[in-house]
C-alpha cells in the first residue's frame, strides 16, 4: 500500500505544534510495518537545505486560482527512515518567516496559500506518475485535498482508486474564511451550502474535509465521541455526527528515542520497570533542581502551556488546598497572563511547596516527567494528550480528568485494582479534582500497590508502530469504502 | 506624554511596521491600539469606524486597560455628537482636557465612561474620513504640539492601513464576482433548461451577495403575474412561505415598471416596514427585461442584519439579468424551433406510414389478404400501431355488424414482441409469416346488433362517423342490457375508437381498434388517419370485390363456352351419324334391290346376263360403302403411317394419268411445273396418294366445265423449313366466303356426290408427317392448295395452328401464306 501524509507541517522540515510531530513520526512508523509512506508539505522558508539536499531538479506544476494560473514546483527531499518528503514550493507564499503568520496575526492570504498547497499536491499527483492509494490529510491547511477528490478532480485517473483519509488534531482551528474566498478554490457555489462548505456565511476549509474524506479520524476514540457534541464540536459538532460512522479516534505514538528512561540522557539515571532505582536519582535531581529537601513527600508534576484548555481554572481553585496537603507541586510552562500571574503567586506564597517555572525548557520537562511520582492533567478537554503518555513511560502516575485522550489512556486505580494506571476524575469541578488527588496521595505511602500501579503503565505499548497499525486499519477502511480490498 | 524624538520615532515606525503587514486588518488595528495604549499614556485607544452610509461613528477596534473594551460597547455617535462626532464633523482633532467638568455638547455617555481627558482625532486621507481614534485617560493628561503631531501621523497611517484594506478586500471580491458572472455565463450558455438554470442562477448569487434567499418569478407568455419559479434559501422554517405574498406584491410592481428596486430603509419602499416585520432587512429585486419587456423578475433578500445590499451589488445583478433575458429568450426560441421540427416530423411520419399502408393495401385484390394486410396495417409498429383491431361488416339484412376478422396480440408479452417486428408492411423485410399467427379466428362468433343505442361501434355505423372515447359505451338501457352482459361492449377497454367504412354513401362495415397493450391514448390525430385510413381501406375493398366479380364472370363465360362447345361436338356427331346413314342408305338400297331382283325375280325369271349385271352393281355399290367405310375408320382410328423414299414429281404424274379420262370430259387444261430440284422427302406413299388423289379430284370436281388445273412442286424456303412444297390449284370459283371455315371439318361438303372426308383426311395426314397445309381462296376465281412436306417427317402439332386459325375465319385476313398460281 502506498500512502502520501499530507501536512502543513511536518517534523523535521517545519514544526510549530504537535500536528508536526505527529506527521513526522507516522509516515515512518507506517514504513517499519510495510507500508509504502511518503509525506507532503509546503517548501517553507524555515526548510533546512542543508540537512536536507533536493533530490534533482524540481516538477513544475501550475495551480489554478480563481481566474489565474499560479506556478510552482515540487522538490523532493529524504526526511530520513526511507520515508521521501516532498515539498510544494511557490515562494511568494510559502518563502516566508513564519508558517501560518506573524506573532501579531495570521496571514491575510492563507487561504490561497494552503489552497495553493492542496490544489498543488492534485496537480503534482495528476503529472508526476506517482500513486498513492491514500492520501491521508490533516487539519483544514490539507482538508481541500479531499474536497477536490471528489469534485474536481473526481474520476481523473491517478486518483479513481485512491482513497482520503481526514484527521482532525484541532478542531479550534476550522480555516474560516470570507465567502469571496470561494472562488479561488475552483469550487462551485454550489458546495457552498450548510451541507458543504459554507458555515455561518463564511467558507469552512475543515468543514470540506469532514464532509469529503472517505473515512475520518481524531487522536483519541473519546475526543471523536466528543467532538460530536456541542460542547466540544466548536459548531461541526452536526457534521462530526452526521458522519459518526466513519470516524474513528486513534491515539498518538510516542518517540520511543526521545521519551524512554531506559535511554534518556536528559535525566540523572537510566531506569527501566525491572529496575526503578534510577528514578529515585532523577527524583533527588529534581528537588535539588527545585530546591526542595530530599524527602519522601509525594511529588505532583505538571507541564503544559497555561491556558484554560489545561484546566488552570481548577488548578488555580485547588492551589490553596493542595498547599495544605503532604505534597510538592512543580508546574513548568507559559501561556496566558493571568494563569502565569496566579501561578507564580501561588509559588510566591507557598515556596516550600509549590515551585512554578514560567518557561518552555524540554530538558526540564524530561526531568520533571522522570523526577516526580504524580502527574497532574485536569484538562478541559483534550485531543489526544502527550504528557500522561510519557509520565506512564517514566513510572510517574498519571491524575487526570477523563476527557478526550486521558481517558483513553489513563486507567483508574480504584476503579480498577487490577489494570489501573492512575487517578481519573470525571466532571470539571475543584472538588472532584481534589478527590482524585487525594486518592492518589492516599495510594502513595503503599508502595507494593504504588509499585504496580507504576510498572503496570511503564510496561504500556504506546509506540508509534502500534499506532501506524490502526491507521493501517483506517486506510484499508477507506478503501473498502472506495470499492477495493483492502 | 514623554518628551523624545528617538522614543516617537520608534512609535511611528513600530505602527508603519504594523500598519504594513500582511495580517487581517482587524488584527492590525488591534496591534497598533495596543501598542498605542502602552506607549500614548491613554488608558483606553479606541478606532471607531464609520459606517458605509452617513457619518455615524461606531466602536470598531480598542484596547482598554482596566476597564472594559470599548469595542464591546454598542453604541453609536452621531456627527457633531460627543467628542469622536466633533471631531469627524470638524475633520480635526478634538481635545477636552477635563469631561468631567466641561463635557461636550451633546455629550454620548459610552463614550465618557470614566475618563477624564479625551483626544478625539479624525482617521482621513485628503479626501475621505474613515473614522476617528479615541484617546481616553483616566486621569487628566494634556498632549503637546508634537505629541498632537504624532497621533495625527498615527491615525493617517491607520486611515491607509483601513484604505489599503478596503481595497484589497474590494479588489477580491471584484476578483470573486468577475469569475462567478463568467461561471453563470458558462452554465447559462451550456443548457437549454431554464429551470435548471435558473436555480443555479439562484443559488450562486445568493451565496455570492451572502444574501439570505434568493427567488425567480417568470411570466408565462399571456399572464400578468409571473409566477415563482425557484426559491432558493434558507433561514428560519416557515419565513419563505409567510414571505411569499409581500415578495409577490414588490415582484409585480417591478414587474410591471421594469425597474430595479432596492429596499434598505423606509425612504425606499412603503414597503419597508413589511419586509422589516418579517426580519428582512434589505430587499433587492430586478426584472429579467429583454426587448422592452419584463420576463420575470429575481429578487434577493438579506436577513442579516449587517447585510445590506448596494448600488454595485445592484449593477452586478443587473449584469445576470440581461445574461438571464438572453438565455431565457433563446431557450423559447429553441422550444419553439424544437416543437415546430417535432410537429413536422410527425406529420411526415403519418403521411408517409399512410402512404406505406396504402401501397400495401393496393399490393392484392384478393379479399382475404386484403383484410389481413388492412388489420395487420393497423397494429403494426411501422403502421397505425393500435394494440387491437376488428372489421366488423354489416350483415345480409342490415341489422347487425358481424365480426369478420381480428387481429392483435392476446397478451404484453407478445404485445412487445410485436413491437420489436420490423416496421415494414410490404416487400422481403415486410413480416408476413406472423400476419396469420396475430388472427383471432373465434372473432367470427361476433355479432353487435346495430340497433343497440348505447353501443359506440354500432353507433359510429349508423351514423357514419368516427368515434373515440375514453369512457366505454354508454350505461346499458333496457332491452339490450341482457343482450351486451358479457358481450362485446364489456369486454373492450373503455379507451377505443371506432371508424366506419363507407362505399358509395352507404355503410359496410366498421373498424374497431384500441390500445389495450399501449400506454399511450387515442388522440385526434389518431383519428384522423384512421378515418383517412378507412377511406384507403373501402378503395382497396371495393377493388377487391369489383375484381372479384370480373373473374366470375369471366368463369361463368368459360364454362358457357364449354358447354356450348360440347354440344357443337354432339352436334357434329349427330350429323355425321346422320351422314353416315345417308351415305350408306342409297348403296344398301341399291344392294337391296338388286339382290331382291336375283333372289325374287319379278315377271320373268332373271337370266343370267342380267344376274351378272346386276351383280356388277351391287360389287360397285359395296366397294362404294367400303369406302365409306374405310374413309370414315380412318377418323376413328390412329393410321400410322409408314415412311419410306419417294419422289414427289413421279407420283404426281402417275395420278394425274389416272385422271386423264376425268380431266378430258370435263375439258381441263392440266398443267404440271414440276421443279427438278426437289429432294426425295420421306413420306408413307399410300397416304402421299391419297393426299394428291383428294386434292386434285376436289380440283376437278370444282370445275365442273372447263378450267385449268395447275400442279406444281418446288423447294421449300429456308423459312418454310427444309423440305418440298407442293400446290393445286383450279380456277372453279374458289370456295364462298362464308363456307370456307369449315373445308376442313369431317363430313362438310358442298358436292352432291362428296362423304365430306378428302379434306380432313388430307390435312390429317399432312399433320402427321409434320407438314402444314395453306389454302389460298379467291372467291370467284379459284382455289389454290399448297402443302408443306419437309424432308424428314417431324412431331405433328404445327399444323394444329394453321387449323385454329383457319377456323377463327377468312384464311385472307389470317396472314397464311398464299402461293398465287
Amino acid at each position: 500500500m502506498r500512502v502520501l501524509v499530507a501536512s502543513s507541517e511536518i517534523v523535521p522540515f517545519a514544526k510549530t505544534g504537535g500536528l508536526a510531530d505527529v506527521t513526522g513520526a507516522l509516515p515512518k512508523a507506517l514504513r517499519r510495518i510495510g507500508v509504502e509512506a511518503d509525506c507532503i508539505l509546503p517548501f517553507y522558508r524555515c526548510v533546512d537545505r542543508d540537512r536536507f539536499p533536493l533530490k534533482g531538479p524540481g516538477r513544475a506544476i501550475r495551480v489554478p486560482l480563481g481566474h489565474r494560473d499560479e506556478a510552482g514546483s515540487v522538490e523532493e527531499t529524504d526526511a530520513g527512515d526511507g520515508v521521501r518528503a516532498f515539498l510544494v514550493r511557490n515562494d511568494r507564499y510559502f518563502g516566508r518567516e513564519f508558517l501560518y503568520g506573524t506573532k501579531d496575526g495570521d496571514y491575510i492570504d492563507n487561504c490561497e496559500r494552503f489552497t495553493f498547497f492542496c490544489r498543488g499536491v492534485m496537480e503534482w499527483i495528476l503529472r508526476s506518475g506517482f500513486r498513492y492509494d491514500i492520501l491521508h490529510c490533516n487539519d483544514w491547511q490539507t482538508a481541500l485535498i479531499p474536497v477536490y477528490m471528489k469534485t474536481l478532480y473526481a474520476g481523473h485517473e491517478p486518483f479513481r482508486e485512491t482513497g482520503t483519509v481526514f484527521t482532525v488534531h484541532n478542531l479550534g482551528y476550522q480555516g474560516l474564511f470570507w465567502n469571496h474566498d470561494l472562488p479561488l478554490t475552483g469550487l462551485g457555489w454550489d458546495l457552498f451550502t450548510p451541507r458543504g462548505l459554507e458555515f455561518y456565511g463564511k467558507l469552512n476549509l475543515m468543514k470540506g474535509g469532514l464532509v469529503f474524506a472517505d473515512v475520518l479520524s481524531t487522536v483519541s476514540a473519546t475526543y471523536s465521541r466528543e467532538i460530536q457534541t456541542p460542547e466540544y464540536g466548536y459548531g461541526l459538532e452536526g457534521v462530526l455526527y452526521e458522519r459518526r460512522d466513519d470516524l474513528y479516534g486513534i491515539v498518538n505514538g510516542i518517540d520511543d528515542k526521545e521519551w524512554h528512561p531506559a535511554t534518556d540522557r536528559r535525566i540523572a539515571a537510566r531506569y527501566s520497570a525491572e529496575d526503578l532505582s534510577g528514578k529515585a536519582d532523577c527524583r533527588r535531581d529534581l528537588l535539588a533542581e527545585f530546591g526542595f529537601p530530599a524527602d519522601d513527600v509525594p511529588i505532583l508534576g505538571l507541564i503544559g502551556r497555561l491556558t484554560a484548555q489545561k484546566g488552570f481554572d481548577l488548578v488555580e481553585q485547588i492551589g490553596e488546598w493542595l498547599a495544605g496537603q503532604r505534597v510538592r507541586v512543580i508546574i513548568l510552562g507559559a501561556g496566558e497572563r493571568k494563569y502565569e500571574e496566579a501561578m507564580e503567586e501561588l509559588g510566591t506564597r507557598y515556596p516550600d511547596r509549590i515551585a512554578i517555572r514560567i518557561a518552555y525548557d524540554d530538558a526540564l520537562a524530561h526531568k520533571i516527567e522522570a523526577g516526580v511520582d504524580m502527574y497532574l492533567m485536569p484538562s478541559l478537554y483534550e485531543p489526544c494528550g502527550l504528557n500522561q503518555i510519557y509520565s506512564m513511560k517514566y513510572g510517574t502516575v498519571p491524575v487526570v480528568r477523563a476527557t478526550g485522550g486521558l481517558a483513553d489512556t489513563v486507567v483508574d486505580a480504584d476503579a480498577d485494582p487490577e489494570g489501573g494506571t492512575g487517578f481519573i476524575f470525571r466532571r470539571y469541578d475543584a472538588e472532584d479534582l481534589k478527590d482524585a488527588v487525594s486518592r492518589a496521595l492516599a495510594a502513595f505511602p503503599d508502595r507494593p500497590r504504588w509499585e504496580a500501579i507504576v510498572r503496570r503503565g511503564m510496561a504500556l505499548d504506546f509506540s508509534w508502530e502500534a499506532s501506524a497499525r490502526e491507521y493501517l486499519r483506517l486506510y484499508e477502511r477507506a478503501l473498502r469504502k472506495r470499492g477495493r480490498k483492502g | 506624554m514623554e518628551e523624545g524624538t528617538d522614543r516617537r520615532f520608534s512609535l511611528l515606525s513600530r505602527v508603519v511596521e504594523l500598519s504594513n503587514s500582511n495580517i487581517q486588518v482587524e488584527n492590525r488595528l488591534k496591534h497598533i491600539c495596543d501598542f498605542l495604549s502602552r506607549e500614548s499614556g491613554a488608558d483606553c485607544v479606541c478606532i471607531y469606524r464609520r459606517e458605509p452610509r452617513g457619518e455615524d461613528l461606531t466602536p470598531w477596534v480598542s484596547s482598554c486597560l482596566g476597564i472594559e473594551e470599548c469595542s464591546k460597547l454598542d453604541f453609536v455617535v452621531r456627527s457633531g455628537e460627543g467628542i469622536a462626532g466633533k471631531a469627524a464633523h470638524k475633520r480635526a482633532p478634538v481635545f477636552f482636557p477635563d469631561v468631567k467638568a466641561d463635557p461636550p455638547s451633546p455629550a454620548v455617555p459610552q463614550e465618557l465612561r470614566d475618563f477624564t481627558s479625551i483626544l478625539a482625532v479624525p482617521v482621513m486621507d485628503d479626501i475621505y474620513l474613515y473614522g476617528v481614534i479615541n484617546f481616553g485617560a483616566l486621569r487628566k493628561t494634556s498632549y503637546s504640539g508634537e505629541d498632537m503631531a504624532l497621533l495625527r501621523a498615527v491615525a493617517t497611517e491607520v486611515a491607509g492601513t483601513i484604505r489599503n484594506s478596503r481595497l484589497y478586500l474590494d479588489a477580491r471580491k471584484r476578483v470573486s464576482e468577475l469569475i462567478t458572472l463568467n461561471e453563470i455565463g458558462r452554465a447559462i450558455t451550456s443548457t437549454f433548461e431554464v429551470k435548471d438554470i435558473l436555480g443555479y442562477v439562484a443559488k450562486t448569487t445568493a451565496r455570492l451577495l451572502g444574501a439570505d434567499g434568493c427567488t425567480v418569478r417568470l411570466s408565462e407568455e399571456g399572464r400578468r403575474t409571473p409566477e415563482v419559479v425557484v426559491d432558493e434559501g434558507y433561514g428560519r422554517p416557515g419565513f419563505r412561505r409567510e414571505f411569499r405574498a409581500l415578495g409577490k406584491r414588490l415582484a409585480l410592481q417591478i414587474h410591471m415598471e421594469r425597474r430595479p428596486v432596492l429596499v434598505n430603509g423606509p425612504e425606499d419602499s412603503p414597503f419597508h416596514e413589511q419586509l422589516v416585520r418579517h426580519g428582512v432587512v434589505s430587499f433587492l429585486g430586478l426584472p429579467i427585461v429583454s426587448m422592452g419587456r419584463s420576463l420575470g423578475v429575481i429578487s434577493c433578500y438579506s436577513a442579516t442584519p449587517d447585510l445590506h445590499f448596494d448600488m454595485e451589488v445592484v449593477h452586478l445583478m443587473q449584469t445576470v439579468c440581461s445574461q438571464l433575458a438572453h438565455m431565457i429568450e433563446n431557450a423559447t426560441m429553441f422550444r419553439k424551433a424544437q416543437r415546430l421540427a417535432q410537429e413536422n416530423q410527425v406529420k411526415v411520419q403519418r403521411i408517409s406510414t399512410l402512404y406505406d399502408v396504402a401501397r400495401a393495401l393496393m399490393s392484392t385484390v384478393k379479399t382475404e389478404r386484403l383484410l389481413q394486410t388492412m388489420l395487420y396495417a393497423l397494429i403494426s409498429p411501422g403502421g397505425l400501431n393500435f394494440s387491437r383491431a376488428i372489421l366488423f361488416l354489416l350483415s345480409q339484412d342490415g341489422k347487425s355488424l358481424v365480426a369478420r376478422m381480428a387481429m392483435g396480440p392476446r397478451d404484453r408479452k407478445e404485445a412487445r414482441r410485436i413491437e420489436r417486428l420490423p416496421r415494414e408492411l410490404l416487400g422481403d423485410e415486410a413480416p408476413v409469416e406472423e400476419i396469420p399467427k396475430l388472427l383471432w379466428p373465434e372473432i367470427e362468433e361476433l355479432r353487435i346488433p346495430l340497433s343497440d343505442p348505447s353501443c359506440l361501434v354500432a353507433r359510429a355505423v349508423q351514423e357514419k362517423r368516427p368515434v373515440r372515447t375514453e369512457t366505454g359505451c354508454g350505461p346499458p338501457s333496457g332491452e339490450h342490457a341482457a343482450a351486451r352482459d358479457g358481450g362485446f361492449c364489456r369486454s373492450h377497454p373503455s379507451c377505443f375508437a371506432a371508424v366506419p367504412l363507407v362505399i358509395k354513401g352507404e355503410p359496410r362495415g366498421v373498424i374497431y381498434v384500441d390500445n389495450l397493450f399501449h400506454a399511450r391514448p387515442i388522440s385526434e390525430e389518431d383519428i384522423q388517419v384512421l378515418t383517412m385510413f378507412a377511406s384507403k381501406a373501402c378503395l382497396a375493398m371495393e377493388n377487391a370485390s369489383l375484381y372479384e366479380s370480373l373473374e366470375s364472370a369471366l368463369h361463368a363465360v368459360r364454362s358457357a363456352q364449354d358447354r356450348l362447345l360440347q354440344s357443337e361436338k354432339l352436334m357434329a356427331l349427330g350429323e355425321m351419324a346422320a351422314k353416315i346413314a345417308h351415305e350408306i342408305k342409297n348403296p344398301l338400297t341399291v344392294i337391296g334391290g338388286f339382290a331382291r331382283r336375283i333372289a325374287k325375280p319379278v315377271g320373268k325369271p332373271a337370266d343370267r346376263h342380267a344376274i351378272e349385271r346386276y351383280a356388277q352393281i351391287i360389287l360397285k355399290e359395296v366397294q362404294r360403302l367400303e369406302r365409306i367405310i374405310r374413309e370414315t375408320l380412318y377418323f376413328s382410328r390412329e393410321v400410322a403411317p409408314e415412311f419410306s423414299s419417294v419422289d414427289l414429281n413421279s407420283e404426281i404424274h402417275d395420278m394425274l394419268a389416272m385422271f386423264r379420262e376425268d380431266l378430258e370430259d370435263a375439258r381441263i387444261t392440266s398443267v404440271l411445273d414440276l421443279s427438278p430440284e426437289i429432294p426425295v422427302i420421306s413420306v408413307d406413299p399410300d397416304q402421299l396418294r391419297q393426299v394428291l388423289w383428294n386434292l386434285i379430284s376436289n380440283a376437278i370436281q370444282a370445275m365442273e366445265r372447263s378450267g385449268i388445273l395447275t400442279v406444281s412442286t418446288r423447294a421449300a424456303d429456308p423459312e418454310e423449313g427444309v423440305g418440298v412444297v407442293l400446290r393445286v390449284s383450279d380456277t372453279g370459283g374458289g370456295i364462298p366466303h362464308d363456307v370456307v371455315h369449315n373445308i376442313f371439318n369431317p363430313f362438310f361438303t358442298t358436292k352432291p356426290k362428296g362423304t365430306g372426308l378428302g379434306l380432313p383426311i388430307v390435312h390429317t395426314i399432312v399433320e402427321k408427317h409434320g407438314g402444314t397445309i395453306h389454302l389460298d381462296n379467291q372467291e370467284g376465281k379459284g382455289v389454290a392448295f399448297s402443302v408443306f412436306l419437309p424432308l424428314f417427317p417431324r412431331e405433328a402439332g404445327a399444323g394444329e395452328r394453321i387449323l385454329e386459325q383457319m377456323r377463327k375465319g377468312g384464311a385472307n385476313e389470317s396472314g397464311l401464306k398464299t402461293h398465287p398460281g
